[in-house]
This record gives C-alpha cells, sequence and structure tokens, in this order.
C-alpha cells in the first residue's frame, strides 16, 4: 500500500468514525466573531454555547455527552533557551527553536472528559497542553517551560471542568482570552463524544483584529516600516520643538 | 488609566510610563545628560521586552535633544560643520548597530548583550565621574582651607598622536585643523553603541570631544546636542526596518513626561555645584550598571528564556 492510499485509507476511517449512521450532530455559536483591541484593551471573554441535535431515527443514549474545546491562534515561532551560568554569569544556550506554535492554546472540556486524554491513541482526540511538541528529552523539557510561561501570562489554557452541561444536550462554555493576546485568525473545534467515541466535530473561527490608531500604527510599522520609521522621527522633532518653545527660559 | 501599545502588544499604565518619563526627565535636566541610560534600564526593569525598550527610547532621545539642541543654535554654540562629519560616520554605526542589534534579537541573546554592554559600560563611567568629582571637591576643599581661589579643572593631556594623522580638515567654529580621521572614528563608535543600547552617548562623546579632539567647551555640548538629534533620528529609522520594535506610543508617553521633568530638573540644578552634581550622576550610573550586573551574577527565578521570533 502506497504511502498515499494508506493516507487516503485513514482519512476514511476517521471521518467514518467522526459521523456514524446514528447522527448526533453540533450546532454551536460563538458570543462574537471579532474582538476589537482597542486602546484600553485589557482582555476579552467569549461564550461559546451549544446544543446537540439527536435526528428522530436516533435513540436517546443513557450515558451522558462529554465535549471538548479546543481554540488555537495564530502561529507563531517561538525559540525556547536554558540559561546557564557559565563563567559566573547567567547566560542563554542555543537552545531549541519551536516552529508554528500556536499563540494561543486553549483546552475546555466538561468534568467528564478528563478520561478521554488519558488515552492517546483514541482517534481525532484533541492535544492536550503537556503534549503540544514531540521529540526527545530535552526538547519536550524546554516545550513544558514554554507552556508553562505562556500559560503565566494566560496564553495557555487548560480547564477540564470549563464546559458546563446547562442540560443534557446544551452546553456553554467561556474563552478567556488575556490582554497580551496577538491578534489573527482563531480556530474553534468542538469535539463531541458519548461512550468514550467521538460522535461529531464542528468548526468555529474568530478573529483579533486591533481597530482604530492601534491598528493603522502597527499595520503601518509592519508593511511601511521607512515610512513609520521616518513618522516617528518627525513626531520626536515637533515633540521636542513645542517643548522647548513651551518652557523656554531667557 | 491603562493603554494599549501597538508594537509592544502589551497593556501598560500610562501613569507608570509618564512618571518614568518625567523622573528619567528631571534627572537629564538636572544633570544635563540626554537620560537614555536610565530610560532604556527603567523599561527593561518594568518589563518592556528589551527590543522595544531600546528602540522606543531612541525617538524619545531625538525629542529631548531637539529643544535643548535648538536653545544651543540661537546662542551659535554648535559647529554644524563638525556635528555634520560626526552624523554622516554616524549614519554607518547606526546601520551595523541596527543590524546586530536584529541578529540578536532572533539569535536570543539580545537580552545578555545589553546586560553585558551595560553592566561594563555604566560600571566603567560611574566610577570614572565619580573619581573625577571627588578629586575636584578634595582640591576645593584643600583649596579653601588655604584660602586661595578654587583651582580651575584639570585638562587632559597632550593627545599629539591624534594631531599628526592625515586628512586634515579646517573647523572654523571650533578654531580647529585637526584629522578627520578621529571624528569619524568617533561618530562611528559612539552611534554604533547609541543605537544597540538606547543611548545617545552624550556622556561619552563630550568628554571624548573635549580631552581627544581639543574642542572649545563652548561649543561642545551644543553640537554633541546635534550629533545626538541626527544620530538617534537615523537610528529609529533603521529600528522601525531593521527589528519593527519602535513603539510609537510608548515613545510619545516617555516624551510628554520628558519634558515636564527636563523642567523641573533644569531649575533644581542651578541650586547645586558642579561637582557635587558629577559626583550624584556618578553615584546613579554606577547603581544602574551594578543592578545589571546583579542580575548576570544572582541565579534567575525563571531557568528558560522565552522569545518569539517571528510569525510565518
Amino acid at each position: 500500500m502506497t504511502p498515499r492510499r494508506l493516507a487516503l485509507a485513514l482519512a476514511a476511517a476517521v471521518s467514518l468514525g467522526a459521523s456514524p449512521a446514528a447522527a448526533e450532530r453540533l450546532v454551536s455559536s460563538l458570543s462574537a466573531d471579532v474582538v476589537r483591541v482597542a486602546s484600553n484593551f485589557s482582555g476579552a471573554r467569549l461564550s461559546l454555547f451549544g446544543v446537540i441535535e439527536r435526528d428522530a431515527q436516533t435513540v436517546a443514549r443513557a450515558g451522558t455527552y462529554e465535549v471538548i474545546v479546543v481554540v488555537r491562534g495564530p502561529p507563531q515561532d517561538v525559540l525556547v533557551q536554558r540559561k546557564e551560568r557559565r563563567f559566573g554569569i547567567w547566560m542563554n544556550s542555543p537552545g531549541e527553536r519551536f516552529s508554528e506554535m500556536p499563540s494561543y492554546y486553549g483546552v475546555f472540556a466538561s468534568p467528564g472528559a478528563e478520561a478521554l486524554f488519558q488515552d492517546p491513541t483514541a482517534p481525532g482526540l484533541p492535544r492536550s497542553l503537556s503534549t503540544l511538541a514531540g521529540g526527545n528529552a530535552e526538547r519536550q523539557l524546554l516545550a513544558r517551560a514554554m507552556t508553562l510561561h505562556f500559560a503565566g501570562d494566560g496564553l495557555f489554557v487548560e480547564r477540564f471542568d470549563a464546559v458546563s452541561m446547562l442540560t443534557k444536550t446544551f452546553f456553554r462554555t467561556d474563552i478567556p482570552l488575556p490582554s497580551v493576546v496577538a491578534d489573527g485568525d482563531y480556530s474553534v473545534t468542538i469535539f463531541l463524544y458519548a461512550d468514550g467515541a467521538q460522535l461529531d466535530t464542528e468548526e468555529l473561527a474568530f478573529t483579533v483584529s486591533k481597530v482604530g490608531f492601534e491598528q493603522r500604527m502597527f499595520e503601518l510599522s509592519r508593511h511601511q516600516p521607512l515610512l513609520y520609521g521616518i513618522g516617528a522621527v518627525v513626531i520626536a522633532l515637533l515633540t521636542g520643538y513645542v517643548g522647548g518653545v513651551v518652557f523656554r527660559r531667557n | 488609566m491603562t493603554f494599549y501599545l501597538p508594537i509592544a502588544e502589551m497593556p501598560v499604565s500610562v501613569f507608570m510610563v509618564l512618571a518614568m518619563g518625567g523622573a528619567v526627565g528631571l534627572i537629564s535636566g538636572l544633570f544635563g545628560v540626554g537620560g537614555g541610560f536610565l530610560m532604556t534600564p527603567l523599561l527593561i526593569f518594568s518589563g518592556i521586552p528589551p527590543a522595544v525598550a531600546v528602540a522606543s527610547v531612541t525617538p524619545q532621545i531625538v525629542a529631548s535633544s531637539t529643544s535643548a539642541a535648538l536653545t544651543y543654535w540661537r546662542r551659535r554654540q554648535v559647529d554644524f560643520k563638525l556635528a555634520a562629519i560626526l552624523i554622516a560616520a554616524g549614519a554607518a554605526g547606526a546601520f551595523a548597530g541596527a543590524e546586530l542589534f536584529a541578529r540578536l534579537g532572533s539569535a536570543g541573546h539580545l537580552t545578555l548583550v545589553i546586560a553585558l554592554s551595560y553592566t561594563a559600560f555604566l560600571a566603567t563611567i560611574g566610577s570614572l565621574t565619580l573619581n573625577e568629582s571627588v578629586r575636584a571637591m578634595l582640591r576645593a576643599r584643600a583649596a579653601r582651607k588655604r584660602g586661595e581661589a578654587p583651582p580651575p579643572s584639570r585638562r587632559g593631556g597632550t593627545h599629539g598622536w591624534i594631531h599628526r594623522l592625515p586628512l586634515k580638515v579646517r573647523f572654523r567654529r571650533s578654531r580647529l585643523y585637526i584629522s578627520v580621521l578621529p571624528v569619524v572614528g568617533l561618530g562611528l563608535t559612539i552611534s554604533f553603541l547609541g543605537t544597540l543600547l538606547g543611548i545617545g552617548g552624550g556622556f561619552i562623546m563630550v568628554p571624548a570631544l573635549i580631552y581627544l579632539l581639543k574642542v572649545p567647551t563652548s561649543v561642545v555640548v551644543g553640537t554633541s546636542l546635534v550629533q545626538i538629534v541626527g544620530v538617534m533620528g537615523i537610528a529609529t529609522v533603521m529600528h522601525s526596518v531593521a527589528s519593527e520594535s519602535v513603539d510609537i506610543i510608548l515613545a510619545f508617553i516617555l516624551m510628554i513626561g520628558g519634558v515636564f521633568g527636563a523642567q523641573i530638573g533644569a531649575s533644581m540644578g542651578q541650586a547645586l555645584r558642579g561637582e557635587h552634581l558629577r559626583a550624584l550622576l556618578g553615584l546613579l550610573v554606577l547603581a544602574v550598571g551594578l543592578r545589571f550586573a546583579f542580575n548576570l551574577v544572582v541565579t534567575p527565578s525563571n531557568l528558560f528564556a522565552i522569545t518569539v521570533t517571528g510569525m510565518p
């Protein structure tokens, strides 16, 4: 079997598992599609609501549904270095680079879903923070340091009790975004489980964007850096000149 | 009241930044220095990323030096030919400095280089200044005891080799006929260091012009200020292009605080004697240098450094 055919077969198997004949379907929505970052931005909190729809042929389940929500921010490259004492001072080791790491990674689950993370071989399972980056022992250690760092900023969040089932088929969760959140496109994937099997997934998205003056300044600094730099010098010269005139001492 | 910085991508308290700008402005007005060597460390110690701190202090130095430079210009105390050569050489130094700055940033070594350079640099300058001013104070006290007028401060030795170099140029305002080579070397070195570390470098330029090139003291400060405006203006553009880390909002708040602080400092400075001022300045510089040294030696609370190197 060629790698290509193997991949196709795997994809087919996964899609069969994801949408079984007995259909339960996720219908969910975010409280906002766009998070605006203005000068007074101090973080935001999005709400996600969803219902689990069951079609007429499907019989009601005896067990409970479990829901996992995974939020991924725009990718970024991260360099993680170990601080080492050399010649009496602390300096950074060459370190490891992690490319395409999410700048925000949130895992929110219903209380019973935590057990699902224990089995890493379960198909299509969202990855928890601790397994985000693979590699050798040193790389995993550095990845852990990175996880702790971003978790401290509220950029990596893992909450196994954050999705509350309001009724048997109606759930909600909050997505907390800290003030240092990066702008760009965010993806939200919702996974539905019952009895340890994946029933459905749904993809949502939202955008974090700077608005107004902040956004124009940021865009200018990235797309027209020369103009931005010259503008900064002009502002500095004018401020200095005006300050000199206002406080002119004879 | 917090304000979101678009380039640093973090919110800061406006009053904290205004207060820092004001405090450094006060010190710069008091001692007649640019204050970049204090502003940049203050921002770093308060959590602004070192790259944004250095790059954003650069336009702030332009603003604070402009008003002072204009005052000296009006009094015709600027040697524009000397300043022009210093700035032209400085452009190359600023380019190299901004380029190295951006490379060190993506290799994750910028924080260490900034800390090491500040330690070495500030400890040296601080102890030299302190040493010189304490000697001046002792001499003045001894002279007063003997009932004489205090002796004029010592002029440096005659650096003959500098005056024997080729490519001589005449600087009319400074009444000098010297080789252009040391002028170019000075402009290059100071702007390179200034761009890398976020300092104007007036506190090295002024003694260098006096003791090495024998520029008359009447035009030294004005010429140095014009050189700082030019070189830091170029450095602002270079940083904007090379590392895209100039935060104009941060810089502007610092400028506003700095303008007010400098006025208060300047009037306070008139109440203090020259050598006492220099001794205080030396202590201050030494303290900032030691603060950096302390961070280098003491075991950090977090044993890992995490740097976001880019968005693909």
